[in-house]
């Protein structure tokens, strides 16, 4: 299944036995020993009789002694190589240290705190599209000047959402503020699709337009679902946001983005 | 340009000796989505795999997700610790299929084809030498000698989910001597340092050394910043088997990604759901 290759001796490239024998290095030629390729490449290089004897070396013995023997080549006064004692308590005790719960998280983790909570958001995006994505915070508020919402869900616990204009929520799927309050100068709400949630504790407007808004309230009861709706990436000009608000926007769009990325766009 | 996926199952059994090899409904999902938008791009995917996973995949009936399915990874991972290297079926893999090739975790989704260079390799993105993670090589304990010499402590690792070599030369290199590590390693209690140095921090050493040109698909400082091109579980994978509503809506979201994007193979979903299925 291989194409060809050399070995590598330090910066010389090993093409044939000749090559092999005039750069012998015990390091080297150990190392694709036991990496598994040595014979391999003895056998593209037709050494099929050489091959053979690297193929039949006893693994617990010593390995220098045995390739010394094979390509016949002097063996380094004190060289050896065969396996050991295993691991000292001093090692396994400093293993413990190092240790983690799990490789994985160990960058997330460094990357973004624990915890990270919202306590504020300011978005200055002017126009906030996110479709069959999440917009979900724990703690803090949303606070923005965008006058363009196209949400699949909007999830805020513990949080307030303000904003100047908050129209043209076509697709939302449920919008929910537990613990606070909504608050905006304008809401227009139009096309709200039957049998959706909308739900907050406290609801603060100047003016308040809905079209379908008793529909949904008399059809609450049926539950929240989704309609097969199209999955759009998110994209909005983010250029403007310092490094924090980007990280926090992120896992805005699905908390899961805390522990790797890109998940929301799945 | 050839993708390949892998599956060893000896980390499993070396902690299960007598249990059922499976994945969860949410790593089922992803490495599906993984293959199917790689093979959406143009490309080929495989399934490299030892015995065991190779019969798991068969048993789910989702074969035809990967244009091929190829047995190569030893079962006894050639007698190197399955606990301390997790991930030494990566290698073995990479061993025996040819350059150029594109190595995916099964948890890492390209949405969008990157750049692969005839002439440098490509690595999803570099890490930071924190010392928890990479402590100073000469901590490394040994039952064979390993030569550790003349390594460049400074060069930074190279994380391997999603990676690209373009020559088969290097690629030989690299993979023999994160073998030869991993098998002259002193058996110990650590699962994570030993591991990402054969894994990552030996590939940009092997790359600086050889002077091969290498890239990343992404910066390491905007890892978690809003993204529309790579995706990877990474940590989540914990947080979907703690957290079920998590893994609902993932899964809910994987399954309308399928529909919408891959309707070819939404009986996927089918044997996926049937595999997780109370009644069977």
């Amino acid at each position: 299944m291989n194409s060809l290759y050399c070995l590598w001796f330090g910066n010389h490239k090993i093409y044939n036995m000749d090559q092999l024998r005039k750069n012998f290095d015990f390091d080297n030629v150990e190392m694709y020993y036991l990496g598994g390729s040595l014979s391999r490449w003895l056998r593209q290089c037709g050494e099929n009789e050489t091959a053979e004897k690297v193929e039949n070396i006893n693994p617990l013995g010593d390995i220098s002694k045995q390739l010394a023997e094979i390509f016949s080549v002097k063996l380094p006064k004190g060289r050896s190589n065969f396996p050991t004692a295993t691991l000292s308590v001093e090692n396994s005790d400093k293993s413990q240290q190092n240790k983690t719960s799990s490789f994985t998280c160990t960058e997330v983790c460094s990357a973004i705190p624990k915890n990270i909570g919202l306590s504020t958001f300011n978005s200055k995006i002017g126009s906030f599209e996110l479709i069959t994505e999440s917009f979900y915070t724990e703690t803090g508020s949303f606070i923005s000047n965008a006058n363009s919402f196209t949400l699949n869900s909007f999830s805020i616990f513990n949080g307030s959402f303000e904003t100047t204009s908050f129209q043209n929520i076509l697709e939302l799927s449920s919008f929910g503020i537990s613990g606070s309050s909504f608050t905006s100068s304008s809401f227009y709400l139009h096309e709200y699709e039957y049998g959706r949630s909308f739900n907050f504790c406290g609801f603060k407007q100047k003016s308040f337009d809905s079209e379908n808004l008793s529909d949904i309230i008399e059809n609450k009861k049926y539950g929240a679902s989704l309609f097969g709706k199209k999955n759009r990436n998110y994209r909005a000009n983010i250029t403007q946001l310092s490094d924090e608000e980007k990280i926090k926007l992120n896992i805005m769009y699905c908390p899961l983005n805390r522990f790797g990325y890109g998940i929301d766009l799945i | 340009m050839r993708g390949i996926h892998i599956i060893s199952t000896a980390p499993f059994f070396a902690k299960n000796p007598n249990g059922a090899y499976s994945m969860n409904k949410f790593e089922l999902y992803t490495v599906v989505l993984s293959a199917l938008s790689w093979k959406s791009l143009g490309n080929e995917i495989i399934m490299a795999s030892d015995k065991k996973g190779a019969e798991y995949i068969d048993s789910l009936g989702i074969r035809n997700v990967w244009d091929g399915m190829e047995n190569v990874i030893p079962d006894d991972l050639e007698g190197i610790n399955p606990k301390m290297f997790w991930a030494a079926g990566k290698l073995f893999a990479l061993r025996e299929f040819s350059a150029p090739l594109a190595m995916i975790d099964l948890d890492f989704i390209l949405w969008k084809m990157p750049e692969l260079p005839i002439n440098r390799i490509v690595a999803a993105h570099r890490e930071n030498l924190t010392p928890s993670v990479y402590p100073e090589i000469s901590s490394f304990k040994f039952k064979r000698p390993f030569n550790t010499e003349k390594m460049n402590e400074k060069v930074l690792p190279m994380n391997t989910a999603f990676l690209y070599l373009p020559d088969e030369s290097f690629k030989q290199y690299y993979v023999n001597r994160s073998i030869a590590f991993m098998k002259s390693a002193a058996d110990c209690s650590d699962n994570l340092c030993y591991m990402v140095f054969a894994e990552q921090r030996l590939l940009s050493i092997c790359a600086e050394e050889k002077k091969i040109g290498s890239q990343v698909l992404m910066d390491k400082d905007e890892l978690f910043f809003p993204r529309d091109d790579y995706t990877h579980i990474w940590g989540a994978k914990q947080i979907m088997k703690d957290n079920t509503q998590s893994l609902h809506d993932f899964c809910d979201r994987a399954r309308k990604r399928i529909r919408k994007d891959f309707s070819a193979y939404e009986y996927v979903i089918g044997k996926i759901e049937g595999a997780f299925s109370p009644f069977i």
